[in-house]
């Protein structure tokens, strides 16, 4: 599995997105999205977002684990337990990497 | 009486009618799976065709959609990235079938269903031709009285006892684990719901086709 293949997986997370523009729900293949009314949060996966922002339809909010005092909360955990701890989200990593 | 047979015969051949998120969740699966897995798996031609006619359908409709739609983009978006999941499922199989042609085409019966109908055709083209290459290269060549015929080659396959990431979706009580060094270290293990082990592809290849487990 090469870094791209964990990207793809990791873009079909769902993510919130404050949209600027309004639309009636989308049918995808794999499931619906919207709809889409300008400045309510609405969930759609991480390859839309990242298009939506690039073409300036959006604004992704930041997840609830990228908060800065969750991340130090489990960087501290962490630091303490003797064995892995549990990760805040899966794919994080990808995800952070995507969206920042 | 025969209303009865029929009413039976009816619920055997009741087809579960899967939406197409989740055949797209089970392709992606599937690919998972086959992308970590040694040896090639059962083909899931029937997913792959489902959800090519599904890309077929979207294509058509956006055609009558006007130029400019945003859902233009978003859909085609959509079809790339289905594409590259059924791109990349065939073409693992077709790597694992060339990395041992020759343990997949000794292959009989039921084994050989294993392979759709395509690959099969492609698996017996592919050996002729490394073949025939081999033979215009060397055989050819060497000396006098060598007959191929009368050597016993030693087949290459795949190695069944590499070591897996396995992510468990149901509940597997008393999973045996053999010791393979024949060191007499055998274990009986319980595997719950949402663990992950690290565990010999052997032990596990019988879990896989019912998704009691998936590798990762």
């Amino acid at each position: 599995m090469n870094p791209s293949e964990y990207e793809y997986l990791a873009e079909n997370e769902k993510i919130l997105i404050t949209p600027k523009f309004s639309h009636e729900p989308m049918t995808l293949i794999q499931g619906d999205v919207g709809p889409f009314i300008s400045g309510l949060p609405v969930s759609v996966p991480v390859w839309l977002a990242v298009m939506l922002r690039q073409t300036n339809r959006c604004a992704i909010d930041t997840p609830e684990w990228m908060e800065l005092e969750r991340l130090e909360e489990c960087r501290d955990e962490e630091k303490e337990s003797p064995v892995f701890t549990q990760l805040p989200a899966e794919h994080i990593f990808e995800i952070a990497n995507i969206i920042l | 009486d025969t209303h009865d047979v029929f009413h039976e015969s009816n619920l055997n051949e009741e087809e579960e009618e899967l939406t197409a998120e989740e055949v797209l969740a089970k392709l992606q699966e599937a690919w998972l799976n086959e992308k970590n897995a040694p040896e090639l798996l059962n083909p899931q031609t029937e997913i792959v065709e489902c959800l090519l006619d599904e890309i077929e359908n979207m294509e058509e409709n956006l055609a009558t959609l006007e130029k400019g739609d945003i859902r233009i983009t978003v859909h085609k978006m959509e079809m790339s990235r289905i594409k590259f999941l059924i791109n990349s499922y065939l073409r693992t199989r077709l790597d694992k079938i060339q990395d041992n042609y020759e343990f997949y085409s000794k292959l009989e019966g039921d084994q050989r269903n294993r392979l759709s109908k395509e690959e099969s055709d492609f698996l017996d083209k592919y050996k002729d031709t490394v073949e025939g290459l081999f033979r215009s290269l060397c055989y050819r060549h060497m000396p006098g009285n060598f007959d191929w015929s009368k050597v016993v080659k030693k087949i290459p396959k795949p190695n069944l006892q590499s070591a897996v990431f396995v992510k468990v979706e149901n509940d597997v009580p008393g999973l045996e684990i053999r010791d393979t060094a024949g060191d007499g270290r055998d274990e009986t293990i319980d595997l719950g719901r949402g663990e992950q082990h690290l565990l010999q592809y052997s032990m596990i290849s019988h879990l896989l086709p019912d998704g009691a487990v998936s590798l990762t």
